[in-house]
């Protein structure tokens, strides 16, 4: 009964914690613009992270190692190296991105500037690192975020067309009005914002953290499989209220209030302090991640102590390290670059790294020297490459079409 | 490979800078000026979806003052960019001016008078302003589909 | 009996080397060869630090951190930390080594860190709660 509880819990945490300011703002933007027509990208990057979350929570289930320990050791140093500080800017760029949100969603709750609230969330975000419990960390954060679920009573509160919707997502069609290009660098862009970096950083980390052995990964199976998608669902429900309010009054967003608005619209003030509560915890939680996943990296490529499962003293490195990332990010959002402007950039440029995480994961999950009985089978392996392919053209793709498109004017 | 890296990031700066160059043709400043209506119709239609919903208490007054804010500022920034684009010598490319900027006058007050509202909860002239706006609104949506 | 190949690039070098207990220790940035009686070469000993890792990393980038190692390091002389081959216990997804971590090499900068920023900020003794 209480390991049924627990994996209950999991997959709620799973589910609450998958979305970040850059789902929030990908796929209302995309809502209030293309309707449900590039659900189809969505829903391709949530299996996406499916399939690499998997693999990447098995492998730090079985070597009890770090995803960026294992990236020096398969790419070698100098790759590594590289690999690294491409991923060490765009998480900080997403940390940047986060705090910022968090800062907008209390300043829709108070109307008090959001610069003002950037130093203590920083504060905020760096005490809780450095004080509470990894499991205690992610759970309430997780669970928190679940308030996010108003977005899926507003959609139905909204009485669309259930019929109308599902044929959007299946039989995507091209508004008339935006460019093919458009089209796709928003695809580019709700795929950067479902298979960030950082995740799959923070899952093999976390899963270092919580001390997971081989027996855990049925447990980790179920967040992922369970959990994922129905957070990408919740995805999927702010982009259907977008599309359902936003998108015929002609309103193309870009502010974390029109986000909400269609809650308004639909259900009412209580269903909107949800929502804003659930901005909070979503963005809370997703910086929390990201300050932790660049200490991860950093010194898993280093091959110093890292964790919360350590006290602080003995992995200074790593606690100073983080401190330097939250003074990093507070000050990237006291610059007033707009977040939303920010988050837009941090998820394309996620897009753009995301080959250098996902290819070693995949090459680490087939070695059977690490893995032994765990490691790849087929089906991981022909959906682990197949997804890559994806992410490499993506990659490729992404930075021209963001120069063509203006970043999607 | 640092140079080509530090090439794209400045191409990417001032791309999305938004550069602004005098439109070459009136074909161009006529879609400028489509576009510019079509995101003062959004920053507007944001005002009024979130002011309706305020009054029938849908929404708090916080939420709401944070938006009418920051949708005044947006309409603000597209209207001076819109200003700055130096028209074609035609006198089609007036006409347009001429027709957008009272447009993009009206708009802007109706939204700066709401957001005052907001603050000094005057309800009734909210829904004044409103309505008024509605109008705004409406028009700037013609004129944008007009000239796309 | 022919033994299989043991390829050091693949199965050594950049391993984390974990003490028994298994905390992190470092990284096996480079290795020690020395010359046997016989004329064949062994493996002597782990090397680990920015002395290690510089000349594995091209160019500027390279002497960048060998003089960040420099800046670094308590002696005159630079060499890098070293851990005896004999210390080692296991080769498996990461390097064992028999000594408990605070028997080891000192490491500069996880000593200067902790003891200019981390030990006086409130708590830093304590488990997470």
């Amino acid at each position: 009964m209480k390991r049924v509880l627990s994996v209950f819990l999991g997959i709620l945490t799973a589910i609450g914690g998958f979305v970040d300011i850059g789902d929030l703002v990908a796929n209302a933007l995309v809502g209030s613009r293309f309707g449900l027509s590039l659900a189809w990208a969505t829903i391709i990057g949530v299996a996406g992270i499916c399939v690499f979350a998997e693999m990447s929570g098995r492998v730090a289930a079985v070597t009890s190692r770090g995803t960026f320990d294992l990236i020096r050791e398969r790419l070698g140093p100098r790759v590594g190296l590289l690999n690294l500080a491409a991923s060490l800017l765009v998480t900080l760029l997403t940390f940047t991105a986060e705090v910022g949100g968090v800062a907008l969603a209390l300043e829709l709750a108070t109307s008090v500037n959001y610069l003002l609230f950037v130093p203590v969330v920083g504060l905020a975000v760096w005490l809780v690192i450095w004080r509470v419990r990894f499991s205690t960390l992610e759970n309430v954060f997780g669970l928190l975020g679940l308030a996010l679920i108003v977005f899926g009573v507003a959609l139905w509160q909204l009485n669309p067309s259930w019929g109308d919707l599902l044929h959007q997502i299946a039989v995507p069609r091209k508004p008339a009005d935006e460019s093919l290009t458009t089209y796709f660098y928003y695809a580019i862009a709700l795929f950067g914002a479902a298979m960030t970096p950082y995740e799959v950083f923070f899952f093999s980390s976390g899963g270092v953290e919580e001390h997971w052995k081989p027996k855990d990964i049925g447990t980790a199976r179920a967040n992922v499989f369970i959990g994922f998608p129905m957070g990408g669902l919740l995805s999927l429900a702010i982009a259907g209220c977008a599309a359902l309010v936003l998108l015929p009054a002609g309103i193309q967003v870009d502010t974390l209030g029109q986000v909400g608005l269609p809650v308004a619209v639909a259900l009412g003030k209580l269903a909107l302090a949800f929502a804003i509560l659930g901005f909070v915890a979503a963005t809370f939680g997703a910086a929390l991640e990201t300050g932790l996943s660049t200490g991860y990296a950093t010194a898993q490529y280093f091959g110093w102590q890292w964790g919360k499962y350590v006290r602080p003293r003995q992995a200074a490195r790593f606690h100073a390290l983080v401190l330097l990332a939250v003074i990093a990010a507070v000050a990237g959002v006291l610059t007033t670059a707009d977040p939303i402007k920010v988050t837009e950039y941090s998820i394309v440029f996620s897009a753009v790294a995301l080959p250098l995480t996902y290819f070693p994961i995949l090459v680490v999950a087939n070695d059977p020297v690490y893995m032994g009985r765990h490691v790849n089978g087929r089906l991981a392996n022909g959906l682990g490459t197949v997804f890559l392919v994806v992410i490499v053209i993506a990659a490729v793709t992404a930075i021209p079409l963001m120069l063509i498109t203006a970043a999607g004017q | 490979m640092t140079r080509a890296l530090g090439l794209a990031v400045a191409a990417t700066v001032l791309l999305l800078a938004g550069c602004v160059a005098p439109a070459p043709t009136t074909a161009a400043y006529e879609a400028k000026a489509g576009m510019t209506a079509d995101a003062a119709v959004s920053e507007v239609r944001t005002a009024l979806v979130a002011t309706d919903a305020y009054l029938h208490g849908r929404m708090g007054s916080a939420y709401l003052e944070t938006m009418l804010v920051a949708a005044e500022e947006a309409l603000g920034s597209v209207q001076d960019t819109f200003d700055s684009v130096q028209p074609p010598a035609a006198a089609g490319a007036d006409s347009l001016r001429d027709t957008l900027d009272p447009l993009l006058d009206d708009a802007g007050s109706a939204v700066t008078e709401l957001r005052i509202a907001a603050r000094r909860d005057r309800d009734v002239t909210l829904r004044t302003t409103a309505g008024d706006l509605t109008g705004t609104a409406d028009e700037l949506e013609a004129f944008g589909k007009q000239h796309r | 009996m022919t033994e299989e190949p043991f390829d050091l690039r693949l199965r050594l070098l950049d391993r984390q080397v974990v003490d028994r207990d298994g905390g992190l220790i470092c990284k096996v940035d480079d290795v020690e060869f020395d010359r046997g009686p016989d004329g064949s070469w062994h493996v002597v000993a782990l090397l680990s630090g920015p002395q290690a890792l510089g000349p594995r990393l091209p160019g500027r980038l390279g002497r960048w951190v060998m003089a960040v190692g420099r800046r670094l390091s308590l002696h005159p002389d630079v060499a890098p930390r070293r851990i005896p081959f004999e210390r080692v216990t296991e080769i498996g997804s990461a390097v064992t080594v028999d000594r408990a971590r605070d028997r080891l090499d000192v490491a500069v900068l996880e000593d200067w860190v902790r003891e200019h920023v981390i030990d006086p900020i409130p708590g830093s003794r304590h488990e997470s709660e």
